[in-house]
């Protein structure tokens, strides 16, 4: 068949565009955004997948129409060899570098917030990737980790208060791991040895996953966690229900019921 | 600790990359067999069971709990048959969305389709992950020699067991947890029931040979002819009646777990606001203890970071340890004598079936682990494997951590004598939780002793 | 299986054209490294399993016997006698000590000497074999359990008491001679006991249930120590002194009863039954588990002296 290549390789841009613009009725698109500066990543991210997005279809468009107006089948002309254009080369690699250099410039703001001025409050948990598991030390009363009254947490459930700004201190007591709050649109790898941080507020009530994004060992997919953000009441009740529970001095006895 | 059996072999496994190849291309296109309960090969070895039993015993076991696929529960042992269906066979989910196989697969790559903690992955963990098989538990509110408590193995799935490999399974909806729990039980059960049919057929007398008269053969000198009875609860009831009685036996003790949690005394049960002074009183008292008639400094280090006594191994690692030791033992008594030369009929005799002897044993050797030894835990992560709430402590202070060589300072027994009273336990409590910290990823080296300076 | 594999290998071989040698080292590793289904036992047979099943499901016809033995005769008998080693006497190595407590746990500026395999020089009688009946009909007034204490004491790092035999109802009385502190473990099958033991103090134990085999008794904080402990139900049991004697009074007379005898140097771990091939073993039927059966008439006082081959104790 004539031409077959050129419409083959033509279903690439197609099946690429079907798929984003399927994708949020198919609930493949991002996770809800429950964070306050969520919106510039996801807005960096629209704008970043629009340029690039045009930029694929003119260059995918440019593909199909060189290979169907070249097709060997088809063409009988001898081939016309160039030393090529070098105002087109000029043009086609200032373009991208240019482009590349206004997002670099354009998400200074947004990659600053995120990873490089945190709020000058005090971590609220130190959050520990371990194989394979995320274990949590909330700082207790007297607001200060590693003293007698933290409270340590296995269970993988993290509570946080709703509408205030967090900030967690990020640790690993093992290998490499990567603390990922898909609902925040943050994401920290986790170096042992290293303190990381992490800080964001979050804007809804509710629970929202947490994963490791970093292949840490076999047992990577079992770290998984849940994240819950409560208003500040609710939170500091979860806090003294967690004070209370590790201060237990007593044991409960299960009354027989004679099984 | 070097074992020349073991590394020999561990070169073998080396190469066991180019054995899946090789399995993979002669078994390509067989179908998988169905997952199968293994036997607990070093105890049939340790115990001189001999080789002949292995089968019946396995059929016996095959009798009283099924298969991995098809997990069955006397009614004797009390377990839930619903929920180890939940937790047996493969993982799938039915239409509703329930899900089943729990067991494989959240738990099978680590502690095995047998439970004896030797899954595939279980290699490369420290510590290695636990051997259900003997019923002993280190986590648990209940006494040192008792059975955990349904809640103690439910707690150890809720909250994991920081420091090791083993994550937290809160996210799993309540009822499949619960399935795990007693599916966790059930293979408790059958390896405690295992080494139970050891005893059996220890037990076991020669029976006479009878013809088909049913009188006995007899020998020249005219004593009746002796074989080796089978263990067969179907043909001999009173092995039957003896099985069950061990099942009974062992059943108690999981059915008297809740009668052996450990209850602090309420009057000895410090207040539960108290002052940081008085914490720190508290702490102080604790303090001397430690380095004084509790004596935690003679493992745990002056320093508390693990560095005292560190030769000694939990029991898991024990009986591997000294399993290889002995055919060290072996294989060097068999070398000597091969060296001497001119034995006689019978020592040739021996010679030979030591010999095969051993390359029993060493078969047996190279399914088993490197032993590890048991460090005494680094007080100062503030990582607490039972559980970082002051019970969790107090439980580990009073009756020492099963299985490992952690002893307990309180009574063995309801109403014997402790050697620390209850207040003291709970100064050692406020003790350990006010040690300095040392994070877990930059962990300090032992210290030098400072033995004088805290005394 | 292996068959399959080693036809594979041999397909291989042509087809691939391999080398032989690298072919052979991988069949070789297939059936050694690979083909481990023997050393994990075997798996249960369903003919069997069915056929077992069901004796378990249907099983309401309970036997009248419980197992124990039945009284036949009256009265009662003595056996004493002693071990006699056959060989040379062999040499103990000191007990690894290390740690801290070095000094305190020497004798004379030495690691104190093992116990595994005591025998006395002039009667060549050997010490610490543990004999004891295994299931007695009748007992004697003064076998019964009664609440005498055994003091089960520890010096140097050493166990004063290397075997330890006691009647379920007495207390073991753990004690510490020592200047520093231990802890003692013990790991029995029905009786399991892990405390620590302050300096020149004194602990209780007392062990509900009897145990089939000695156990082990060993201290973590250091573990060279090593010991051993049997509670029986009653007191027919005993062990032999330094010159290898013992002596079980007041057992039944008139029926057939069973000794078990062991010690601690045979078998892999924690000792095991002692078994002997001599003719005066041959003579009391002594079985491949340790056992022999005797029957003693009435106020007999039975005498029997054993030669114990050093090979019977993995000499």
């Amino acid at each position: 068949m004539k031409r077959f290549w050129s419409f083959l390789f033509f279903l690439v841009p197609v099946g690429g565009v079907a798929t984003f613009v399927a994708a949020p009725y198919l609930r493949l698109w991002l996770p809800v955004d429950v964070s306050e500066h969520g919106r510039t990543i996801d807005d960096l991210f629209m704008f970043i997948l629009a340029l690039t997005g045009v930029v694929f279809v003119v260059t995918e468009g440019a593909l199909f129409y060189f290979s169907w107006k070249y097709d060997a089948n088809s063409n009988n002309a001898p081939v016309k060899y160039s030393h090529g254009s070098h105002a087109l080369e000029l043009v086609w690699t200032i373009l991208p570098a240019v482009t590349l250099l206004f997002i670099a410039v354009f998400q200074m703001e947004a990659w600053a917030r995120a990873k490089m001025k945190p709020p000058d409050i005090a971590p609220l948990v130190e959050v520990t990737g371990r194989q394979f598991n995320w274990d949590f030390r909330y700082p207790g009363p007297d607001n200060k980790l590693y003293t007698i009254d933290d409270i340590v947490r296995t269970d993988g459930r993290l509570y946080l208060p709703v509408n205030e700004d967090v900030l967690l201190k990020i640790t690993s007591a093992d290998v490499l791991h990567s603390f990922f709050l898909p609902n925040l649109r943050l994401k920290q790898d986790v170096i042992p040895g290293m303190d990381q941080s992490m800080w964001f507020k979050a804007k809804a009530v509710g629970g929202f996953d947490i994963v490791c994004a970093e292949l840490c060992g076999w047992g990577h997919y079992k770290m998984k966690g849940r994240v819950y953000f409560l208003p500040r009441s609710k939170y500091e009740e979860k806090l003294e229900e967690m004070r209370q529970e590790q201060n237990t001095m007593r044991v409960g006895v299960p009354e027989d019921d004679d099984e | 600790m070097n074992y020349p059996t073991l590394n020999k072999l561990e070169a073998f496994t080396k190469l066991q990359g180019l054995c899946v190849l090789a399995v993979v291309l002669a078994a390509g296109c067989d179908t998988a067999e169905p997952p199968a309960f293994r036997l607990n090969m070093v105890e049939a070895v340790v115990r001189e069971t001999p080789p002949e039993y292995s089968q019946e015993i396995s059929d016996v076991l095959g009798a009283m709990f099924g298969t991995p696929d098809q997990p069955y529960a006397l009614a004797e042992t009390g377990l839930d048959q619903a929920k180890l269906d939940m937790a047996a066979g493969p993982a799938w989910s039915d239409k509703k969305g329930t899900n089943f196989g729990l067991y494989r697969k959240h738990c099978v790559h680590c502690h095995g389709v047998t439970g004896d903690g030797r899954g595939p992955t279980a290699r490369f963990l420290n510590p290695y992950p636990r051997d259900y098989r003997p019923a002993v538990y280190k986590f648990k509110s209940t006494l040192n020699a008792a059975r955990p408590t349904d809640a103690d193995l439910h707690r150890v799935l809720m909250n994991g067991v920081p420091g090791t490999a083993m994550p937290s399974f809160s996210l799993l909806p309540g009822s499949e947890v619960e399935a795990l729990v007693e599916y966790v039980k059930y293979l408790s059960i059958r390896g405690q029931m295992e080494s139970a049919l050891h005893m059996v057929v220890y037990e076991l007398e020669e029976e006479e040979v009878v013809d088909e008269n049913g009188e006995p053969r007899r020998d020249e000198a005219g004593e009746p002819l002796l074989q080796r009875t089978p263990l067969n609860p179907a043909t001999y009831p009173e092995q039957r009646e003896e099985i069950l009685s061990y099942l009974e036996e062992l059943m108690e003790g999981w059915n008297t777990a809740n009668e052996q949690i450990i209850v602090p005394a309420e009057d000895q049960i410090p207040g539960d606001d108290r002052l940081p002074e008085e914490v720190l009183a508290s702490a102080e008292a604790g303090r001397k203890l430690f380095y004084g008639k509790a004596d935690c400094k003679k493992c745990h280090g002056p320093t508390a970071l693990g560095d005292g006594q560190q030769t000694d191994y939990d029991n898991w690692n024990k009986v591997h340890h000294e399993f290889l030791v002995e055919i060290g033992r072996k294989s060097e008594s068999i070398v000597k004598r091969v060296g001497d030369g001119e034995l006689d009929k019978a020592a040739e005799q021996q010679l030979i079936n030591d010999r095969v002897e051993l390359a029993r044993w060493q078969g047996v050797a190279a399914t088993l682990y490197k032993p590890r030894n048991a460090i005494p835990r680094n007080l100062r992560q503030g990582i607490y494997r039972g559980g970082r709430r002051r019970i969790d402590i107090f439980h580990r202070v009073f009756t020492g951590i099963a299985g490992t060589p952690m002893p307990g300072s309180g009574p063995a027994s309801p109403g014997a004598k402790g050697t620390l009273t209850e207040a003291q336990m709970w100064n050692l409590v406020d003790y350990v939780l006010s040690l300095p910290y040392e994070p877990p990823s930059q962990p300090l080296k032992a210290l030098p002793v400072n033995v004088d300076e805290v005394l | 299986m292996n068959t399959h594999i080693i036809l594979t290998c041999s397909g291989l071989l042509v087809r691939c054209r391999l080398s032989a040698a690298f072919l052979s080292v991988v069949c070789f590793l297939m059936v050694t490294g690979c083909q481990r289904a023997e050393e994990l036992g075997p798996v249960a047979e369903p003919a069997s399993v069915a056929e077992i099943r069901q004796a378990f499901s249907s099983g309401a016809d309970a036997l009248a016997s419980d197992g124990a033995a039945i009284a036949t005769g009256t009265g009662w008998a003595t056996l004493r006698g002693q071990f006699v080693y056959d060989g040379t006497p062999p040499q103990m190595k000191p007990y690894d000590v290390r740690g801290e407590d070095r000094a305190k746990c020497s004798r004379a500026g030495k690691a104190p000497l093992q116990e595994t395999l005591l025998v006395d020089p002039e009667t060549m009688g050997i010490a610490n074999v543990v004999i004891f009946i295994r299931d007695a009909a009748r007992v004697h007034e003064s076998a019964q359990p009664n609440d005498e204490s055994i003091v089960f004491d520890q010096k140097e790092c050493v166990f004063l008491t290397h075997v330890a035999a006691m009647t379920v109802g007495q207390t073991l009385e753990i004690k510490n001679s020592d200047p520093m502190g231990h802890n003692t473990k013990i790991e029995g099958r029905k009786n399991v006991f892990n405390q620590s033991v302050p300096a020149n103090e004194t602990l209780v134990f007392s062990p509900q249930k009897e145990e089939p085999v000695p156990v082990s008794v060993a201290c973590s904080i250091h573990p060279w120590m090593a010991a051993y402990f049997l509670p029986r139900a009653n007191g027919y049991h005993a062990v032999t002194g330094a010159d290898g004697s013992f002596e079980i009074a007041n057992v039944p007379a008139g029926e057939v009863l069973e000794f078990q005898v062991w010690h601690e140097s045979v078998g892999a771990r924690d000792g095991g039954p002692l078994v002997l091939e001599t003719p005066e073993a041959k003579s009391l039927k002594w079985s491949r588990k340790g056992r022999f059966k005797i029957r003693l008439e009435e106020n007999e006082e039975k005498v029997l002296n054993l030669t114990v081959p050093a090979s019977a104790l993995g000499g």
